[in-house]
This record gives structure tokens, C-alpha cells and sequence, in this order.
């Protein structure tokens, strides 16, 4: 198990957390440290524990076992004055469907105890959520994005420290995606700090941190360049040669420590992943093979399903980050039993 | 902590409240069909009440099956009119399958079947059987019909008597003419006597005997008839009994004794004089007040009479300002459920007093609302009576507004859906109608169902309002009492059940 982990006390820390319903165990030691004005991405299929692990550290549940701390207190324990620091987002979003776009704002502002004057506040939110034009619209005349983005704007009205957004970005088309993530790092810059579940494995590039759930444990947890290097086992890149490439040339890149893999994808281009950077690669390939010069080298862009794919799939190993921030590896004893390390 | 932020840190239960309350508010009226159905039903539901009522329909056609050509059917005929406060008269025939046919048919409530030779049957020392058919199933219809034959039968027993005590004094006629001849008869003898005129003296004597010995058995005909009616004679006809016994004692003696004084016809004149006075109080009975010795006489304390939609019309109003302000509550956190909200509420800054607060105050705004529109449509359009303080049924309607509210959010918090929640709001509206004393008075029920009544805020609404509208004085104590308790109570579990439910699990 990982911990994210630095010098100020944490925003949020997982220690050994696990919650169960009835007999079955839905998460278990669950380690998770999340510093004070960083984006955690909660990553991975539904019914991984994403929404579990987020209803955790509202305190809308109480762990079963293992410590759980949200700005230095049991998250059940909070102040009603500490409960206005945080921000919830619920998976469905709460609304009702006879009032008003702005009613609904307004509610959700009073029930977080916003003063009355809050019509600049409100507008400000209705433009960022792109509904200012819509605000006089029922709930129940809109449409599922829009009440997606109404719901983001009410769990953003009273200005919380903390937010913790279970799907914030479900239903919501990329553009106005791509927007939310820019105001949730230009919350993040602000000090606010961020604990965000998604089923889209492509937003784990937007995070800070990210956690990757699998069957209610981490299966992996770092930066997203951590994670991706660590699901390649280095960063792969498409290498360019001004002549075709031969079998037995691939062969013998594949054979230098500097590589760890190599495939052709063309007559002359071949994807290396390597644990080197592009300047020292194009000269390992220089040096292995002198008859093909080296047109371009091209980072490959990470790919976050074959990512997700690749670590989930190692279900037995435990990942850590440093305080530092450097990714480390724990196996599992099972793991260390059969001697199995990262692919 | 700046001074924004405390301000607004102390400033938050009154805007967590205004919150809930506009939100509860607005929910509500942004269904103007829901709203429709809540507030304008109710008045459409009296109105009818008030328009298609009528007493009248309520009494029993009635169909009389006896002898044909015999006495009843011109005696029914006659009686047709007295009849009608028990029942309408709906024809006499001699075939008692036909009126059976009819009865079937729904064409007439109830068939009479008379007895074909009463004569026979009282003269052979059993009473004559008056039959009843009916084919009510409901309770108290059935109850109505028993006490309705009952009451038709004693009735013809009283009429029947009340002829023959008007024939017996018929007989009573003769009385006078006794007395008259027994008087003239004396004033006769004293002349004859006077001459000396020994034949006329006998005759007279005789025409004494005759006439005294008929006015003896008038009057024990008559001493009979009022043992008969009241199983005791009573001073007055002991006196006159004993008076007609002494002048036919005297007579007889004269008769016996042919050397008679002017003293002896003195006696004679004083004895007739006596029993004259005393038997004209028996004559002047009247036939009807014989038989129907006693008369009802109701006279109602209040002020003004009340009619039967007025006497509904309270109840009518706080059962429905209780099932308004019940529903909405109980559907509130339900649907707050179903929306999520309670995930809110178990992270949020708010606990499950303010909740409660908010929605009270909420329900209780629109529920004033509607009940001062059934009050006033009550009052000004439909004429019910508001006898009493207006103070008193605005407390009163307050009381009742939040124990409603209070017993619909313990629904809700018993619902897991709405539909569940409308159900047990539709069983609150059924017990309100049957154990609040909207129809019937809850000295009808014994416990501990009777305690069902008392756990009811209809309950005691009903009574609060029927004081103060119909009977124009202040509610009784142990209502308001009853009712702030159970206010009380139904907060108090409200409260309870709402912060465990959005404690941490």
C-alpha cells in the first residue's frame, strides 16, 4: 500500500481503512495520504470502492477498521464549523426537480450556511457551470449535464476546503470537461484541495495523485508519470529510421539494458520503451545499429486504459509514494512467495 | 476567525432555516395541481356535502301488507300524515310476496306485515304480531328500522288505546244523564213528598235506583280503565267510588224505608251534588293525554340550532388541514431521501433540529394558508357559525398544523418510498375519520382503542373546533393540553428518528 505523503499535516489521511456492509468486505487497507492543496484521483471500474472510499472521508460512513482522519479528526467527529470547510459532491446529484436552477443554488448555499447576499456568488457559479442562461429552468425541464453541472456549482457555493467530488465529470461532454478540470486546478492553486473519483482513467493525467482502485484496494498509487512509467516499465518512444528496420536489429536493441522492449509499428519506425531519455536513447540506437540512422524520436503519449489495464492487472502488488514523491513498490507477501515483480 | 466569517458562522441556523423553509415552500407551490387538489378538493367535497344532504332521504319508505278490505287501509290512510316522522307511507296491499318484490327491487325500504285477525289473537290472550321486513346490511340502518317498527308499532298501540278510552268515555256520557236524572229524581221527590203522592214518591224512588246504580258502574267501568293505564287508581277515583257507593247505599235505604224525611232528601240532593262534582273530573280527560301520559319536550341550551353540515363542517376542516400538512410532511423526507439529501445532511453543517424546524415552519405557513381559506369559505360562503374567539381557533389551528406536521414526518421517517408515505398518510386520513369523532363520538369506543382517538391530532382539533364555532365558548383544557402533548411527542420522535438517520452508519 501506498501513502501520499509530505511535510504539513495531511488534508486527509487512509490509515489501514477498511469498510465492509454486512460480511463483505467492500474496501480493504486502504492507505492513502492527501496533502493539503493537491488533486487525489480515486481511479477505476464501478464497484471498485471509489464512491465507498469518498462517503469515508465526508464521514457519511464509518470505517470498520484502520484510522481515518479528515483536517486532524474522525471525519464523524467534525464540528458543524469544520463540516462548512468541506465540499461533497454525491454521485447522483441532489436536486429537485421543481425548483429552479437558482433555487436549487439557493438551497444548497443556505443548507452550507452562505450569508443571504449571495447573488454575486451565485452568478459567478452559474457562468462557470455555463448555466446563467438557464437558471430560471426547473430541474425537471433540464437536461442530465446540465444537472450534472448545476450539482458542481452547488457543492462549490460556499467556498469549502476541501472537496470531495464523486463523479463530478459523469454525463458532462468533453469540452465543458476539459473546463471543470481547469477550475478544479485553478481551485488546487488556491489551496483547495481535491479528492476526485472518475471512471474516465484518462482524467488520472489531470490529477496530482492517483490512486487506481481495483475489487476495494489499491492496485497502484503515484503521479500520473509514475504510474504510466511504472505500467511500462520505462517511457516508450516511437524511434524513426531512415531505412527499414530488420528483425534481427529489434533483436538486438531488445538484448541493451538501456531497453526494455521493442516492436516494430512500421517498416521503419519502431516503438522502444526505454528507462533512458531521447537524447541517450537515439544514441543506443546509433550504437546498435550503425547501417540505420535515426530520423526522429517521438515520446509515445500515455495511453490510460493500457495503463489502468496494466497495473490492475498486477492485483498483488502494493504501491507507495514517498514523501518525496518518488514511487517505490511493496509486493505483497504472496508476491514476494512466488518471486513475481513488475511487468 | 474574521469578523465575516463569525458573523456568518452566527448568522447560519437562520439561514440554514430560511433555507429549508423556502425550499419546502416552493416545492409545494410549484405544484399548482397537487395544490388544487389540497385545498380546492376539500371545499368541493363540503360543498357537496353541504348541497346533497338531505334529512329527509333518510327516512323509510314503507309498504303495509295486511287483510284486504279490512280496517287497517283506511286506518293507515287516515294515519298517513301522523305517520311521516316515522315513516312514508308507500301504499297498502294484500299480498305480502309482491311488497316482498318491491323490497327486493329497492323500491320501498321496509314492509309492515299486520297481524290478519289481531281480534282473534288478543281475545285468545296472545298479543297480535306486527312483522318488520327489511333488507338492510348497514348497522345502523338496521338499528334505525328496529327502533323505527318499535316505535310505529308502540305508536299504533297508543292509537288503538286512544279510541278505546275515548269510546269508554263515550260510555261516560250516561254519567250525567245519571247524575241529571239522579238530581232531577230528588227535586221530584220532594214535591211528591210535599203532596203525599205515594205512587209518584215509588216511582221516583225507582227512577233513583235505576239511575244511581248506572252511575256506580260508570264509574267502576272508569276506575278499571285507570288501573288498567296506570296500575293505580290514585286518590281521586277512590273519593269517586266511594261517593257513587254512598248514594247508591242511601237510595237503597230510602227504597227500604217508606217513611222518608226532608233530612233524608237532604243526604240525597248532598250525596248526588258530590258524586256530580267528582265524576266531571274523570270526564274531562282527554283520550290522548290517558294514553300518552307523558310529552317530550327537548329544549337545546345553545344558543342557535345547528344544522347537520354545520355540525360536520369543524371536523371536515380539521381533518383536512390535518391530512394536508400530514401528506406534505410525510412525503418531504422521503423525498429528500430519494434525492439524496440525506447524504447532504449527514456531511453537511446541519443538524436534524433545524431540519425539523424548517419543514415545520413550512407546512404550518401553507396549512395557515389553506385553513384560513376553509375557515373563511366556511363562515362567509357556506353560513357554518363562528361563535367563538378567533384567537382561540388561530392558537387551535396552529396546535393542530404542527402536531399534523409532526405525526407526517414520523410517517416519513417509518416510509421508505413515497408511495408507502401516501399510504400511511391515507391510513391516518381513515383512523382520523373513524376514532377522531368526525362521525362518531368517541364514547362510542371503550379502550384501549378508544386511545387510538387521543393519539390523533384530528382528534382533538375536531373538539377544539367545534367549541369555538359551534358552541361559541373557549376549548376545553384537556384538548388544548392533549393536543400540545401530542405536538410534543410527535416532534420529539421526529427529532430523534431524523438524527439517527443521518447519524453515521
Amino acid at each position: 500500500m501506498s501513502e501520499a505523503g509530505g511535510e504539513s499535516a495531511p488534508a486527509i489521511s487512509f490509515h489501514d481503512v477498511g469498510k465492509r456492509f454486512g460480511d463483505d468486505w467492500v474496501l480493504r487497507n486502504i492507505e492513502l495520504r492527501v496533502d493539503p492543496g493537491t488533486i487525489v484521483g480515486l481511479i477505476g471500474p464501478s464497484g471498485c470502492g471509489k464512491t465507498t472510499s469518498v462517503r469515508l472521508a465526508t464521514g457519511f460512513y464509518r470505517p470498520d477498521e484502520g484510522e481515518l482522519e479528515v483536517l486532524g479528526s474522525a471525519p464523524s467527529m467534525l464540528s458543524t464549523g469544520d463540516r462548512t470547510e468541506l465540499g461533497y459532491l454525491p454521485q447522483h446529484p441532489v436536486l429537485f426537480d421543481d425548483l429552479s436552477l437558482r433555487d436549487n443554488l439557493h438551497f444548497h448555499s443556505s443548507l452550507n450556511g452562505v450569508p443571504f447576499r449571495r447573488k454575486r456568488r451565485l452568478d459567478e457559479l452559474l457562468d462557470l457551470v455555463e448555466l446563467s442562461d438557464d437558471d430560471h429552468k426547473l430541474v425537471s425541464e433540464s437536461s442530465g449535464g446540465m444537472q450534472r453541472r448545476l450539482a458542481l456549482a452547488a457543492t462549490l457555493v460556499h467556498r469549502p476546503k476541501i472537496l470531495m467530488l464523486d463523479e463530478p465529470t459523469a454525463g458532462i461532454d468533453p469540452i465543458l470537461r476539459r473546463r471543470f478540470w481547469e477550475h478544479f486546478r485553478s481551485l488546487r492553486d488556491d489551496g483547495v484541495t481535491l479528492v476526485i473519483s472518475t471512471q474516465f482513467v484518462g482524467e488520472a493525467a489531470d490529477c496530482d495523485v492517483v490512486a487506481m482502485l481495483a475489487a476495494g484496494r489499491v492496485a497502484a498509487i503515484g503521479t500520473p508519470d509514475e504510474l504510466f512509467l511504472r505500467a511500462h516499465g520505462g517511457q516508450p518512444f516511437d524511434v524513426s529510421f531512415t531505412d527499414d528496420v530488420r528483425a534481427e536489429a529489434i533483436r538486438e536493441l531488445r538484448d541493451h539494458d538501456a531497453v526494455v522492449s521493442a516492436e516494430r509499428i512500421g517498416d521503419r519506425v519502431v516503438r522502444i520503451t526505454t528507462n533512458v531519455d531521447a537524447e541517450e536513447l537515439q544514441r543506443v540506437c546509433s550504437a546498435v545499429l550503425p547501417s540505420c540512422e535515426v530520423a526522429s524520436t517521438a515520446a509515445v503519449p500515455p495511453d490510460w486504459d493500457e495503463v489502468f489495464i496494466a497495473l490492475v492487472d498486477a492485483p498483488d502488488r502494493e504501491q507507495t509514494i514517498d514523501a518525496d514523491g518518488s514511487a517505490a513498490e511493496l509486493a505483497h507477501e504472496s508476491a514476494n512467495e512466488t518471486g513475481e515483480g513488475e511487468r | 476567525m474574521s469578523d465575516r466569517r463569525l458573523a456568518a458562522r452566527r448568522l447560519r441556523p437562520v439561514v440554514q432555516f430560511a433555507g429549508l423553509f423556502r425550499k419546502e415552500v416552493l416545492v409545494v407551490l410549484r405544484q399548482p395541481r397537487l395544490l388544487l387538489i389540497l385545498v380546492v378538493g376539500p371545499f368541493l367535497v363540503l360543498g357537496l356535502f353541504a348541497v346533497g344532504f338531505d334529512a329527509e332521504n333518510t327516512v323509510l319508505d314503507t309498504a303495509f301488507v295486511g287483510p284486504q278490505d279490512s280496517m287497517y287501509e283506511s286506518s293507515l290512510e287516515e294515519f298517513a300524515d301522523e305517520m311521516e316522522q316515522y315513516v312514508n307511507y308507500a301504499g297498502y296491499s294484500g299480498n305480502v310476496v309482491d311488497a316482498e318484490h318491491r323490497l327486493a327491487e329497492g323500491d320501498i325500504d321496509l314492509v309492515v306485515v299486520l297481524p290478519a285477525d289481531p281480534v282473534n289473537d288478543v281475545l285468545s290472550g296472545e298479543q297480535a304480531t306486527i312483522k318488520v321486513l327489511h333488507n338492510k346490511i348497514d348497522p345502523i340502518q338496521v338499528t334505525t328500522v328496529e327502533v323505527s317498527a318499535q316505535v310505529a308499532v308502540q305508536e299504533l298501540n297508543a292509537q288503538i288505546l286512544e279510541r278505546v278510552v275515548a269510546e269508554a268515555q263515550g260510555v261516560l256520557v250516561p254519567f250525567d244523564e245519571g247524575i241529571d236524572r239522579a238530581g232531577a229524581a230528588v227535586g221530584e221527590l220532594s214535591t211528591a213528598l210535599e203532596s203525599g203522592d205515594e205512587g209518584q214518591i215509588r216511582s221516583l224512588v225507582t227512577e233513583l235506583e235505576e239511575s244511581s246504580a248506572s252511575v256506580v258502574n260508570i264509574v267502576d267501568v272508569s276506575e278499571q280503565l285507570a288501573t288498567e293505564l296506570d296500575g293505580s287508581t290514585g286518590g281521586e277515583f277512590d273519593d269517586l267510588v266511594g261517593s257513587a257507593t254512598d248514594l247508591e247505599q242511601l237510595v237503597a235505604d230510602l227504597a227500604a224505608d217508606s217513611d222518608m224525611t226532608a233530612e233524608d232528601l237532604d243526604a240525597l240532593e248532598a250525596a248526588v251534588a258530590e258524586v256530580a262534582e267528582k265524576g266531571d273530573l274523570v270526564t274531562t280527560l282527554d283520550p290522548t293525554v290517558i294514553v300518552r301520559p307523558f310529552a317530550g319536550e327537548t329544549t337545546n341550551l345553545q344558543r342557535e340550532s345547528i344544522s347537520v353540515s354545520d355540525f360536520f363542517a369543524p371536523g371536515a376542516v380539521a381533518l383536512l388541514v390535518q391530512h394536508m400538512v400530514l401528506t406534505f410532511a410525510a412525503l418531504s423526507l422521503v423525498t429528500d431521501r430519494a434525492a439524496g439529501l440525506f447524504e447532504l445532511y449527514r456531511v453537511g453543517p446541519i443538524g436534524s433540529g433545524r431540519i425539523v424546524l424548517g419543514k415545520v415552519a413550512a407546512f404550518a405557513f401553507i396549512g395557515a394558508g389553506a385553513a384560513a381559506a376553509l375557515f373563511a369559505t366556511l363562515t362567509l360562503g357556506l353560513d357554518v357559525p363562528m361563535r367563538g374567539d378567533v384567537g382561540w381557533l388561530i392558537g387551535g389551528t396552529a396546535l393542530l398544523l404542527v402536531a399534523s406536521i409532526g405525526l407526517g414526518l414520523c410517517i416519513s421517517l417509518a416510509s421508505r418510498t413515497d408511495t408507502q408515505a401516501v399510504q400511511y398518510a391515507l391510513l391516518a386520513l381513515l383512523a382520523g375519520l373513524f376514532f377522531g369523532g368526525f362521525f362518531l363520538d368517541l364514547d362510542a369506543f371503550s379502550y384501549p382503542v378508544k386511545a387510538l382517538s387521543w393519539t390523533m391530532p384530528v382528534t382533538y382539533g375536531t373538539r377544539i373546533y367545534r367549541d369555538i364555532l359551534l358552541r361559541g365558548v373557549s376549548p376545553e383544557p384537556v384538548d388544548v393540553v392533549g393536543l400540545t402533548a401530542t405536538m410534543l411527542v410527535y416532534l420529539s420522535i421526529s427529532w430523534y428518528f431524523l438524527r439517527r438517520r443521518i447519524r453515521v452508519e
